[in-house]
């Protein structure tokens, strides 16, 4: 439940980092997955080593400390006022300002991310973790470390936040504390369990789904009140239909223990 | 002031222990973390909004069916929702996500009936204050004092002495074995909810009658409750009292130290340095995986 902290820690990262430091979007971004790693060992070392939900209240805590953070530290992170005016991406010089670039940067990312996942996935790194998804103790009597194991793989996906938080930093070109609150953190979730989890086409499906769903349903014409509220019932809709009846997701291999 | 900040912990512990018990009874004997249970605490205020603005009912009615209302409420979801998910082996993280989105529903119905602003059901008669030993208590906040206490008491009745209770605490223990017995494992977790879903009502307005009610105000109550679920273990009536005027202690001590504005970010810093250190809660439960 503390994805949105990685990504919002991504984003203030690279987004100060650009600002004060002068430094290329690749490096900020870079410095910006650094840093959640690393911020990512404080609430992983600690709380792995718990029972399923109760890693998930404190992932949920830590998720709050880190909005209360990003808050509230008004010298660095400006709180609620936010961060305006990130320049937009330099790579090498050529500046994405079009939607057109953008799409071809966030596309090369995505694919990025994925062929890293993959390649993870397909390596000996990877069926440890599977090992450890199906019996941990099994695993743990293997002789593998499952606590290092299950750290790094967090540590992973914090970066992988951040790097998506830092190109939404430098896409909007503001950013303030509310895109990175809790509701993130389980529209997040919400696309993994709808597309499923354990494939690599999972969450890019649910992503599909749950991003286009909302534009779909401007066309209807309600008003934008009742339209934010629709859309997040829907959500809510989705996600409880979804593991009840299919909680490996649609296109997933793993049912949540079930 | 010493004396403020301890009525208002009276106060605020009040009602994160009507919350907190309730959302550990139902993780107790059904086994999981019901996210839905914070919806159901605005449930009941909202619901008494309706039954005033639009019924046009007298307060103590209205409030009267606002509370039952959420017992509705919380038994429909068990009904339909959370037993068959249970009688097809649903796992606890399963039985969490279900209830994560429950709530999302819950809470955006609530704001698309009533709107995102803080609305009020306060009647205007019970807006006195007393002043004693240099604090100040207005009569909502005693009467929240008051009830929790009487909650907690027939709560602890209920568990300890009556047979209901005892079926409860077996399934508390051992579900299978409670139905080998012929207890009827169904019927006494609807009743579970049935209870828990009340008293969350009651905090629920009595929160609302404190400090009116925003759509949100499930949320923030439970995460507190989930907080003194965990300081208490969820098997102990007791601790989950003791952990919830505890935690409102720590909150208005950190207040009254440090910048209000840090507060939710240090309450769950004490809370995973007390998952680090000792979590087995005060008295509680077993908490770390992979211990046989």
């Amino acid at each position: 439940m503390a994805h949105a902290a990685f990504y919002g820690l991504g984003a203030y990262t690279s987004a100060l980092i650009t600002l004060h430091f002068g430094a290329p979007f690749l490096l900020s971004t870079l410095m910006g997955m650094m840093a959640a790693a690393l911020i990512s060992l404080f609430i992983s070392l600690p709380s792995l080593r718990l029972h399923d939900d109760y890693f998930v209240i404190a992932t949920f805590g830590f998720q709050m400390i880190i909005f209360g953070v990003l808050n509230n530290w008004m010298d660095v992170t400006r709180g609620p006022l936010g961060i305006p005016g990130i320049p937009q991406p330099a790579i090498f010089g050529w500046v994405i300002r079009s939607q057109i670039g953008f799409v071809v940067l966030s596309s090369l990312l995505a694919i990025f991310a994925y062929s890293i996942v993959y390649r993870l996935s397909a390596s000996p790194f990877g069926r440890v973790l599977r090992a450890v998804r199906e019996d941990e103790i099994f695993a743990q009597s293997l002789g593998k470390n499952t606590l290092w194991f299950k750290v790094l793989a967090f540590a992973i996906s914090a970066a992988l936040a951040a790097s998506a938080g830092s190109l939404y930093a430098h896409y909007i070109t503001f950013i303030d504390p509310t895109s990175f609150t809790i509701m993130e953190s389980i529209l997040v979730i919400s696309m993994v369990i709808i597309g499923g989890a354990g494939s690599p086409w999972g969450p890019l499906i649910g992503a599909l789904i749950l991003v286009i769903l909302p534009e779909a349903l401007r066309f209807v014409g309600f008003p934008s009140t009742v339209a934010a509220n629709l859309r997040q019932i829907i959500y809510g809709i989705l996600l409880v239909l979804m593991i009840i009846l299919r909680p490996r997701g649609l296109v997933g291999r793993y049912g949540f223990g079930q | 002031m010493l004396s403020q900040l301890f009525f208002n912990a009276l106060v605020t512990g009040s009602i994160y222990s009507l919350v907190g018990l309730g959302l550990s009874l139902i993780l107790a004997q059904a086994k999981f973390i019901n996210f839905s249970h914070g919806a159901l605490v605005a449930v009941a205020p909202y619901g008494a909004l309706f039954f005033i603005d639009q019924l046009q009912l007298n307060f103590y009615a209205s409030v009267s069916m606002g509370i039952l209302f959420s017992i509705a409420v919380g038994c429909l979801l068990e009904i339909f929702i959370f037993r068959p998910s249970r009688q097809a082996n649903a796992s606890s993280l399963i039985l969490l996500i279900v209830s994560l989105g429950v709530y999302i529903c819950i809470q955006n119905t609530i704001s698309l009936t009533f709107g995102d602003s803080a609305r009020s059901i306060r009647s205007g008669n019970h807006t006195a204050t007393l002043v004693f030993f240099g604090g100040s208590l207005t009569l909502i906040q005693l009467a929240t004092i008051i009830t929790s206490f009487l909650a907690t008491c027939c709560l602890l009745l209920l568990v300890k002495k009556t047979k209901v209770g005892a079926g409860m605490r077996a399934i508390t223990s051992d579900p299978e074995l409670a139905r080998v017995f012929g207890i009827n494992i169904n019927r006494i977790i609807l009743l579970t909810f049935a209870i828990g879903s009340g008293i969350a009502g009651i905090a629920g307005i009595l929160v609302a009658l404190d400090v009116d009610m925003t759509p949100r105000m499930g949320m923030s109550l439970l995460v507190m409750a989930m907080v003194t679920v965990i300081f208490g273990g969820s098997k102990n009536l007791i601790g989950v009292t003791v952990g919830a005027y505890l935690l409102a202690l720590a909150q208005q001590f950190a207040v009254w130290n440090i910048n209000s504005q840090w507060q939710d970010a240090i309450t769950f810093l004490v809370l995973i340095v007390f998952l680090l250190f000792k979590p087995a809660g005060l008295k509680g439960l077993q908490l770390r995986k992979g211990n046989i």
